[in-house]
């Protein structure tokens, strides 16, 4: 089931919290893992145990891990029960066909592909898992006694599709003892109707304009159209993902957690460093955290420095997706991280005007890489927006999208923001205007004719 | 202090209001299980199997079910329709509000491989059964014909020079072909009331009577025949008609196409053996699906008799293998030939007995463009 669904909103969520609130407090973690598991299972019901097994894994390494403190070679075999675990069931499931496919190439092989689909969040989950594991290990936190206070955790429904990914860190104090007020609540309910507005009246209405583009075939484009379809998809993926994290941390308030922010008005930023400090934030602070600093981070010399941006920027391509296409878009962010490292910043830093159209320009041109998954095409497509293509293909999409896209550049900025902080009046306003973007939301629900969710294949 | 406390969370309270009241009556409230603002069925609830659930194909039918059976469904709509309109889109579930009302379909590709196995099928049967004057007219879509209503810069499939390969290939073995662009394009009858005489509706993708009748002449006077003029025929005028278009698009200030029909006169009427009272199916002039009147809509097997002739009477027989753009063509026949026969291979198998119980003087095959590239019925030639 996804949020931006009536079944989501008129079938599941009037019974999911009528039920939650009704639950006596030290019940409340339990209703809420049976009600993640009903939810997971709508969509996938196939593949709920895989999601079962993997958060049992990780709470018995957990508390073995806490039982054998003493004990490092025990500790760490326990840690690497866990990762082995958590990254074989992902590797497995979203990288097998892939490893074949490319096995099949070098070799001229033809090992069968096999029939599996790709357990539904599972490049969410057991990245929540592996932190947790890992911080127990540290000794960041303490390992969880209860196993419905981790499972539930690891099925919490808000975040269990797509993120935002949230540490044991980030909750494991709500996880016992948790605030839940009326205010709190509305704060979360405003917050899940801006991010259902987003998906649905933004990010659905601008990304029909890139599957046309892509239906059209891009040797059949003209170069405006391809720059205003590559456009239209930058805005499609920002509020569509932004959208759903911001659904997710809504959802959380209304059940009184707080999960980390997402996105942070990415596209405003001056430089790809701080684009990715803007642009799926707790993906970017997980790699930081696991990744990045465990391998010496920017204190080793400055070629290890460059190597672990570079195995950092190739894991963060390849989790979004078992294609090359996605590791090229990795590479190409961090060979761009590189050279703000060594030269671009100072200079970035000297024109803001320039460094907003360098990062647009770098950021919208990533696009292509990340959404088109064939060389050839994306080849077709690169030559014909730096080409000079012809035609006037574009007028009817412009004109039909102008309003959209207008739409969606303004709101990608913290405009709506700064208006709503000058009003006087404040609440009213809001109000009323969250409550035009949920009716106008359900009325695009209604007749939707075009409503996808670009996440789910991660 | 309490008050304040309350009004500060009255959106809250609004909002749990209308999730849970409007849940609670949209699942009491008994649901239809036909939409007449889209004109089709709305999807039931699906039957449960174990099957179907493991390939999520169930939970899909039921979000399906949820969303179609929505309380107040055409409302919520409407309201989409609006802000659409607001936001400037001139473009729903892939119909193209043009000018002056008119709707277009989009279409961006084609099924090429259809296309050359309904030619081969109709090549198929050309050789089968040798002999017979065979004609294949293609009509193109109201996109092509009214070209000047469609926005700038949307390009749709270029059926000009597609139709124009095909007729190339049809005489190559034999087959004749009347090209309709230009007959449609120059319609005479546009000057007695530019907006209701085009050859197309704006809200329906078939063709209208002036277009059908435009599309009959060129045939005719292909074969050599005169054709008839039946404008001196009592003209009727059915108001109001919403077509195929404006329910994919469900745009909320679209304007409402005129139906013309002609009283023509005719011996009798036989579908599929029963015997109709006249051309049309006057009931579907008061229904939301109006085309339908033409012809009793799609059937099988329609024989039309127009002068009641016996077998002996040196009597001159046509057969018309059509789509449904056939229905407001076909009784236009009965002005030059005794006897129509109008088949449907959707609905229609019996091709090779057919062909053996009668000799025709004609055989027309008349198909829209989009039927013909997509349709998979026509290999029914084949049986």
């Amino acid at each position: 089931m996804v949020f931006s669904s009536i079944m989501f909103l008129f079938r599941f969520m009037p019974v999911a919290f009528v039920l939650y609130y009704l639950t006596p407090g030290r019940f409340k973690n339990a209703m809420l893992f049976a009600l993640s598991l009903v939810f997971y299972s709508w969509g996938e019901v196939r593949f709920f145990p895989i999601m079962l097994i993997s958060a049992s894994v990780d709470y018995f390494v957990g508390r073995a891990i806490e039982r054998n403190r003493g004990n490092t070679r025990a500790c760490n075999g326990f840690l690497a029960i866990s990762l082995t675990f958590s990254l074989g069931s992902l590797l497995f499931f979203k990288y097998t066909n892939f490893f074949i496919d490319n096995v099949n190439l070098l070799l001229s092989a033809s090992i069968p592909n096999i029939g599996l689909t790709l357990p539904l969040g599972i490049s969410f989950y057991t990245f929540q898992t592996m932190s947790y594991a890992i911080d127990v290990y540290r000794g960041k936190i303490k390992a969880e006694k209860s196993f419905i206070n981790f499972a539930t955790y690891v099925a919490m429904f808000p975040q269990l599709i797509a993120g935002p990914i949230v540490r044991y860190t980030d909750i494991s104090r709500e996880m016992k003892n948790r605030v839940m007020n009326p205010a709190q609540i509305q704060s979360g309910v405003m917050l899940f109707i801006m991010g259902l507005g987003s998906k649905v009246l933004i990010a659905n209405n601008v990304g029909e304009l890139w599957t046309q583009v892509e239906q059209i075939g891009f040797a059949d484009i003209s170069t405006a159209l391809a720059w205003l379809g590559i456009l239209a998809f930058s805005l499609q993926i920002y509020f569509d993902f932004s959208g759903y994290s911001l659904m997710a941390i809504g959802l959380g308030k209304m059940l009184g957690f707080h999960f980390p922010q997402n996105f942070h008005y990415p596209y405003i930023s001056k430089s790809a460093t701080e684009f990715w400090r803007r642009w799926h934030m707790t993906l970017g602070s997980f790699f930081r955290e696991y990744v990045y600093l465990p391998l010496g981070g920017n204190r080793v010399s400055k070629p290890r420095q460059y190597l672990n941006i570079f195995i950092v920027w190739l894991l963060t391509g390849f989790w979004h997706g078992a294609s090359w296409n996605f590791v090229l878009w990795g590479l190409y962010f961090c060979l761009f991280l590189c050279i703000e490292k060594t030269f671009l910043l100072k200079l970035l830093g000297k024109s803001k005007i320039l460094a907003h159209v360098y990062l647009l320009f770098i950021v919208v041109v990533s696009w292509a890489l990340f959404a088109i998954t064939d060389f050839s095409q994306l080849g077709v497509f690169l030559s014909i927006m730096f080409g000079r293509v012809g035609g006037d293909d574009w007028m009817y999409y412009l004109r039909n999208y102008s309003a959209s896209l207008i739409l969606g550049i303004l709101l990608a900025t913290p405009l709506l923001r700064k208006i709503s902080g000058k009003l006087k009046d404040n609440y009213a306003v809001q109000s009323v205007f969250a409550a035009v973007v949920l009716l106008l939301s359900v009325a695009y629900l209604v007749d939707s004719t075009y409503n996808p969710f670009l996440y789910f294949r991660f | 202090m309490e008050s304040k406390k309350w009004t500060s969370c009255i959106f809250l309270i609004l909002f749990a209001a209308f999730i849970w009241g409007y849940s609670l009556a949209d699942m009491l409230s008994p649901g239809r299980e036909y939409s007449e603002l889209e004109n089709r069925y709305l999807a039931g609830m699906p039957g449960f199997t174990f099957r179907s659930l493991l390939d999520n194909t169930y939970t899909l039918k039921i979000e399906e079910h949820t969303n179609d059976r929505f309380m107040l469904r055409d409302a919520w709509i409407t309201v989409k329709s609006i802000s659409e309109t607001a936001l400037l889109k001139i473009e729903n579930n892939n119909i193209i509000y043009g000018k002056d009302g008119f709707m277009f379909e989009k279409r961006l590709t084609y099924d090429s491989e259809q296309l050359e196995r309904n030619l081969n099928s109709l090549f198929f049967f050309a050789e089968k059964f040798p002999g017979n004057n065979i004609t294949l007219m293609l009509v193109p879509t109201s996109d092509i014909v009214l070209a000047d209503k469609v926005p700038r810069g949307l390009h749709n499939v270029e059926q000009t020079s597609i139709i124009e390969d095909i007729h190339r290939k049809a005489g190559e073995s034999e087959i004749r072909s009347v090209g309709l662009l230009e007959p449609l394009c120059n319609n005479r009858y546009e000057k007695i009331d530019t907006d209701n005489y085009k050859t197309f509706y704006r809200t329906d993708h078939h063709w209208t009577t002036p277009g059908a009748y435009a599309a009959y002449a060129a045939y005719v006077q292909s074969l050599g025949l005169a054709s008839a003029e039946p404008f001196d025929f009592p003209l009727h005028t059915v108001y109001d008609f919403y077509g195929t278009f404006y329910s994919k698009a469900k745009l909320f200030n679209a304007k409402p196409d005129t139906i013309r029909w002609f009283d023509i006169p005719v011996h009798s009427v036989t579908i599929n053996g029963e015997p109709k009272d006249g051309l049309y199916n006057h009931e579907k002039w008061n229904q939301r699906d109006k085309y339908a009147a033409f012809l009793h809509d799609n059937n099988g097997i329609t024989v039309l008799d127009s002068t009641g002739k016996q077998d002996g009477e040196n009597k001159t027989r046509i057969l018309v293998f059509k789509d449904s753009y056939g229905n407001a063509f076909a009784p236009f026949l009965t002005f030059n030939f005794d006897e129509v026969t109008v088949i449907d291979l959707r609905y229609f198998m019996e091709v090779e007995s057919l062909m053996n119980s009668g000799d025709y003087d004609e055989i027309l095959f008349l198909y829209g463009f989009p039927s013909f590239s997509n349709e998979t019925s026509i290999v029914n030639l084949r049986l």
